[in-house]
């Protein structure tokens, strides 16, 4: 239970930072590609892992291959033929999933780990799992601190951010990149398919009063913490899913910072 | 000094130089055989049809774009070499009007690259609110930029352009989609940039060009360099490929009280 509290706060960290990068910039949908394709490292890893006998090479690190990769690919068909964007992420999304289920389904011996890696575990992260993280975590946060200006700038107004002589594309693959990192922290926790709602509702949540996107990241990390440590006690207490349970409880949380918002405009 | 110089009211030096400029996309010719430079201190426009490349020939002066062959030079230099010395205002529409910023953190994007950009964050806040002060927007340094009327956005765009205080200025069509109030707000403070600094504006508002410009760069693929005073219907149909009638008229309107 301590290490799933630690992976929580560690998670929550991650995704109020590039959360609200996610959602200021518009590109939820190029984050979902992302979350989605990584189930293609994850289920070729754990088959040559099984295979080969190899116990050192966890699936993790799959995943983060393959989310490293299909970022790549996303941000160069997202500034190079916009127009194809849209299928190119579909096809990732598709094509890492089936990459995924194909493997998984190929590996011998009793496998459960399909789905826990669909819908997420805290509750069976192991030490090796919380080093990675808190790795990846410095990675993002670090990045984030180093650039913040130039990725606000590629974020806000690429055209302008060019002529100031910043090379939009690299940063904006950077940014790809570290959504991919965050991505694989926030599988351990929600799983695949709950990842964007994770990324994206703590952000959304905290930018409607928030008057930079640096406010925005700190309130995000607070509320996304609080979202998951509050999620994972009622489903501990409840005997719920542990993913779950927090997506639903930040799905209402954000519904009621919505209405409050609109009642507030209103009046 | 031949025809396709524009002269300012600078020291002469050439700020803008395009040598037998041309661009392609897609093997189709967009600007063909450009020539002409524009000395310190001008204020010069761009004009042409839509699509006729003069966001084109803007990406080339700023070095967003490498040209298909010939050379462009910025105060003797590569574009790209210099870009701490120019000041740009893009079409607004390439900007995510909902974007959570505000106005001082908008215009202090426009430090970057330039000296300025290592300043202590409080010399910076300094900087940028003497910008926004010049432009009339102090009061609303703390806004967020979704939250400025049209006209206030061009300002505030104007203000990120020239917080580094740049010795040239381009313009992407700043007076677009603006009401008349608002260009005449703009107009007079760009006019108060020249001579200190050089002003090459895009602009599709040819009203605006023959009343307040020095010459007018046609752009239809060629380009031309023009006097505002020696312009004709001749020139403007070889750019538009129409007849053009420009009326100038005389009349002042006065609100009167009624009260």
């Amino acid at each position: 239970m301590q290490r799933a509290l630690l992976v929580s706060v560690l998670a929550g960290l991650a995704c109020g930072v590039m959360g609200s990068f996610i959602v200021a910039r518009r590109i939820t949908y190029l984050a979902g590609g992302i979350s989605h394709s990584v189930l293609g490292g994850i289920g070729l890893f754990q088959y040559i892992a099984v295979v080969r006998a190899l116990d050192w090479l966890d699936p993790i690190y799959g995943a983060l291959l393959s989310g490293l990769m299909a970022a790549v690919i996303i941000g160069y068909a997202s500034l190079r033929a916009k127009e194809r964007e849209d299928t190119v992420i579909g096809a990732l999304w598709a094509t890492g999933m089936a990459i995924g289920i194909l493997f998984m389904s190929l590996t011998p011996g009793y496998n459960q780990d399909l789905t826990t890696y669909l819908f997420g575990n805290v509750l069976i992260v192991s030490s090796g799992d919380l080093i990675l993280v808190a790795i990846l975590d410095a990675a993002i946060i670090g990045t984030s601190i180093l650039f913040y200006r130039k990725l606000v700038a590629v974020c806000y107004d690429q055209e302008f951010a060019r002529s100031r002589g910043i090379n939009v594309e690299a940063y904006y693959i950077l940014l790809l990149c570290m959504t991919a990192l965050t991505v694989v922290v926030l599988v351990t926790v929600v799983g695949i398919v709950l990842v964007i709602a994770l990324l994206v509702l703590p952000a959304a949540i905290a930018m409607r009063n928030s008057r930079s996107i640096s406010t925005s990241m700190i309130r995000a990390s607070v509320i996304a913490i609080l979202l998951c440590v509050t999620g994972l006690a009622f489903s501990y207490s409840l005997d719920l899913p542990a993913g779950a349970t927090i997506i639903l409880l930040s799905g209402l949380i954000y519904l009621l910072s919505a209405a409050y918002s609109s009642i507030r405009l209103s009046s | 000094m031949s025809d396709s110089d524009v002269s300012g009211a600078g020291d002469g030096r050439p700020v803008v130089e395009m040598h037998g400029v041309s661009f392609s996309y897609n093997e189709k010719d967009v600007i063909a055989n450009a020539q002409f430079s524009v000395t310190a201190g001008s204020f010069v426009s761009v004009v042409g049809p839509n699509g006729g490349g003069k966001t084109t020939l803007i990406k080339l002066i700023l070095g967003l774009l490498r040209p298909t062959s010939g050379e462009v030079r910025v105060f003797g230099e590569n574009p790209s070499r210099v870009r701490s010395r120019i000041g740009y205002m893009p079409q607004e529409s390439d900007i995510d009007s909902h974007f959570p910023i505000t106005v001082l953190d908008a215009v202090q994007m426009g430090l970057i690259g330039s000296p300025l950009e290592n300043e202590s964050r409080s010399r910076k806040r300094e900087i940028v609110m003497e910008s926004l002060s010049r432009m009339k927007l102090s009061d609303r340094a703390d806004d967020f930029v979704s939250s400025l009327s049209g006209g206030l956005k061009r300002r505030m765009l104007v203000a990120r352009s020239t917080v580094s205080d740049p010795d040239l200025l381009i313009l992407d069509e700043p007076t677009a989609n603006v009401d008349f109030l608002a260009e005449q707000d703009l107009i007079s403070i760009l006019k108060d940039l020249v001579p200190d600094m050089t002003v090459v504006m895009a602009s599709h508002d040819l009203a605006f060009v023959s009343e307040y410009v020095e010459s007018v760069i046609c752009v239809n693929r060629t380009v031309a360099l023009h006097s505002t005073g020696a312009l004709s219907s001749e020139a403007f149909k070889e750019v538009f490929g129409k007849d053009i009638k420009l009326v100038m008229h005389d009349q002042h309107f006065r609100v009167e009280d009624e009260t």
